[in-house]
């Protein structure tokens, strides 16, 4: 049986996004690939 | 990554989904960093255009939100008192919510090949304020 693969296209999209909020708290969010 | 699961794997958009609340009536701001892999490194977006707008849906109002890059690889998403003073309506603890999101034209070499991405969404939750600089409501 063959092997499927299915890969979405974000390869030029960053990797990690981080939200700072006034009050100096952040959150980190991987953007998923 | 390897799977052989009965349910669907689930592809597609998969923005950052956060609540942020504005005191009606304030200067309120938060701050987008775009990082490569090891959160440290900012990426590079300074060819990327950006817009973010927020709706009312009691108003059917959309409001543009001010975007600046203050540093490289950063976004701050401002919501000036100007505007913020006219969301949400009477005096209590929580005035209103709005939707909003930030929305990313990663430019291409021509219009066809612009890049749309929505990297945040969310709801504004608006708090009520009593004090109020322009005079009575």
């Amino acid at each position: 049986m063959p092997v499927i693969k299915v890969s979405e296209n974000k390869n030029n999209l960053p990797s990690v996004i981080k939200i700072t909020y006034q009050s100096g708290k952040s959150q980190t969010f991987k953007v998923k690939k | 990554m390897s799977s052989s699961s009965y349910g669907p794997e689930i592809f597609g958009a998969d923005p950052v989904n956060i609540k942020w609340s504005v005191v009606r009536g304030d200067t309120s701001s938060i701050t987008i960093s775009f990082l490569e892999d090891d959160e440290v490194t900012p990426y590079n977006i300074s060819t990327w255009d950006f817009i973010s707008t927020a709706y009312e849906k009691s108003t059917d109002l959309i409001d543009i939100l001010t975007v600046t890059k203050p540093s490289p690889g950063t976004v701050t998403i401002t919501a000036p008192a100007s505007i913020t003073k006219d969301w949400g309506q009477g005096r209590t603890s929580k005035v209103g919510e709005l939707l909003f999101d930030l929305q990313v034209t990663i430019n291409g070499s021509s219009d066809a090949l612009d890049v749309i991405w929505t990297p945040l969404i969310g709801t504004i939750s608006v708090i009520g304020d009593i004090t109020y600089l322009g005079g009575s409501l």
